[in-house]
């Protein structure tokens, strides 16, 4: 176990610089996007178009904070932007180390395998959490100046409650990548993979409220699963969360498994291994 | 467990439909140093892989200590450190911090007497990001971490590419100490004289299929002489083609033959034409091994391989 805190530990020393600047950009948007808002709410409450907000969520006025906030926070802004940081850094964690050529120096020293893929896991959800709580102290930041000119009816930690509720989509997403790095013979591929089922999924859930073709799909994107509203409504829908983290363990069993079989330095097809093997046994 | 200290048997490994090694049967003893030679692509870095178990092989099995490489990696690892050929280091960390790193993922931690020992003679300085190093202080910082965990078994993939040749015989030095104090060492190189100078044994790769394993003395120690004859003047042309005999070249009074057979003849030969010199020249493993990769595959006796 002690190795596994070690790996843990180097791996998140080296998202230092990623967390600092990721996290300053995420803050400084969310205290920009609500330092805005008293001057944007009443253009936005008088605008009259119910196809966007159809879009960005079952809105009937962008002028109210909490739709404000979905759809300039935690919709676009935390679940792609963050979504492509996680795919991205889930696919580099196993299949970037490999063509970085680390990874070799790693898997000679006294560590079990899934004690890498435990570490990779580990190291991000930190990173997702850490990123999250520094943008929910950008927002609260931003609260605070929203505040001082009209009522509010949320406080720091109903932002960080919002931000913390997006962990399980970025994670979803973030472990896939991790499985297909572990599965896919090159990172290039598991991250366009990963990185193109997120903009499916977006596209599938939010044109899906406006596309009569496209709408009985919308359930099987994962983003259907996540409201970015639900939390600042005071409730949380524990079928999609468990849904979610469910599919989450999920791909961090199947890289698990995966990376335990995987020829690292090998950037093959698993079935090509698999063929190999069965020319082999032929000849004997 | 016998004395072997690394055991494999048929091991084979094919990317897909490509080769990688074939059959190879190798043994290595405890405390001794073993060579291992071939080209780039003959299969050395395979088997180094397979034995760490970062590749898996297609059929086949290898042991080391007596383990299972694959099923008991972590406790085989434990006692093994590993120089790869290709250095890729994490950048982003101090010398120092890599050392440390490293020490903390093998869960032991290494005299810092030795380590500052081991950085001293290499002329390694930690103080800077790994990112700042040449290849050369890569290559150091690689082999002070696989050095300073004392392990039992060091598995070096070219240890000294990439080094000056001062540094080369530190390293060489160092392994040298390693065998003194019982370790085992495994390693790789395209320098065939450095191989010479310390390995007890080679192992000679090609194509992915182990060749020929011998001690270094057997190896170089041929069924033939390599003379250089030096006259008083230039002898005749035709004066040493008689079988068995070849002409590797002539230098002004000055021959040097190989000679198969016929040696009395030979003798008999350079006393008639008025020898004043003999010098034995000894087969180096270069040439041993230039006869196992010959451009025609000709081996060392001369048969087509």
């Amino acid at each position: 176990m002690d190795r596994v805190l070690s790996l843990l530990w180097k791996e998140l020393r080296e998202r230092r610089g990623a967390i600092l600047w990721w996290g300053l950009g995420l803050a400084v948007f969310g205290y920009v996007v609500l330092y805005l808002y008293p001057s944007l709410a009443d253009q936005m409450a008088a605008m009259d178009m119910p196809e966007v907000y159809q879009m960005f969520g079952d809105f009937s006025n962008l002028g109210k904070l909490k739709n404000y906030l979905a759809v300039e926070a935690f919709d676009v802004m935390l679940v792609l932007t963050l979504g492509f940081y996680a795919a991205l850094t889930g696919s580099g964690a196993l299949a970037g180390e490999e063509e970085t050529g680390t990874l070799e120096t790693l898997l000679a020293l006294p560590l079990a395998r899934w004690h890498v893929v435990i570490a990779k896991v580990a190291a991000l959800g930190l990173t997702l959490a850490a990123l999250l709580v520094i943008m929910a102290a950008g927002l609260s930041l931003g609260l605070n100046h929203v505040a001082s000119q009209r009522p509010v009816e949320y406080d720091a930690l109903d932002m960080l409650w919002a931000s913390l509720n997006v962990w399980p989509i970025l994670m979803f997403y973030g472990t896939l990548g991790l499985f297909l790095g572990a599965y896919l013979p090159s990172r290039g591929l598991a991250s366009s993979v990963t990185a193109a089922l997120l903009v499916v999924s977006y596209l599938v859930n939010n044109l899906g409220r406006l596309v009569d073709v496209v709408r009985p799909y919308r359930p099987y994107s994962p983003l259907y699963h996540y409201s970015s509203t639900a939390v600042l409504d005071g409730r949380v829908v524990w079928s999609d969360e468990l849904l979610i983290l469910g599919f989450t363990l999920l791909w961090v069993v199947l890289a698990l498994l995966s990376f335990q079989r995987r020829d690292v330095t090998v950037h093959i097809w698993p079935w090509q291994r698999l063929s190999a093997r069965r020319r082999a046994a032929q000849r004997e | 467990m016998s004395g072997d200290l690394i055991e494999t048997q048929g091991l084979t490994v094919f990317y897909g439909s490509h080769r990688g090694i074939r059959d190879v049967d190798l043994t290595v003893r405890q405390g001794e140093v073993f060579g291992f030679l071939g080209p780039n692509g003959a299969g050395k870095t395979t088997t180094m892989r397979v034995l760490l178990d970062i590749i898996r092989p297609t059929r086949g099995r290898a042991s080391l200590f007596g383990l299972d490489c694959q099923r008991d990696g972590v406790a085989i690892r434990k006692r093994v450190a590993y120089v790869p050929g290709e250095l890729a280091l994490y950048g982003n960390l101090t010398g120092r911090r890599y050392l440390d790193t490293l020490d903390r993922l093998r869960g032991r931690r290494a005299a810092p007497f030795y380590r500052r020992e081991l950085c001293d003679r290499l002329g390694l300085d930690t103080t800077r990001r790994v990112a700042e190093y040449s290849q050369g202080n890569k290559k150091k910082l690689s082999l002070v971490a696989a050095f300073m965990a004392k392990p039992d078994l060091l598995i070096l993939d070219e240890p000294t590419g990439g080094l000056d040749p001062l540094v080369q015989q530190t390293v060489l030095r160092m392994v040298q100490e390693a065998r003194r104090e019982g370790r085992t060492v495994f390693f790789s190189s395209h320098i065939l004289s450095e191989v010479q100078a310390i390995s007890d044994r080679v192992g000679i790769i090609r194509e992915g299929r182990l060749v020929t394993v011998e001690r270094v003395d057997d190896l170089t120690a041929q069924p033939f002489h390599r003379l250089r004859l030096s006259f008083a003047q230039q002898p005749p042309a035709e004066a040493f083609q008689i079988a068995g005999v070849t002409e590797l070249d002539r230098e002004g009074p000055s021959v040097r033959l190989e000679v198969r057979e016929n040696l009395a003849e030979v003798m008999r030969i350079a006393a008639a034409i008025g020898i004043t010199d003999m010098e034995t020249q000894p087969v180096t493993l270069e040439e041993v091994f230039l006869a196992y990769y010959g451009e025609k595959g000709v081996d060392r006796h001369g048969q087509g391989a």
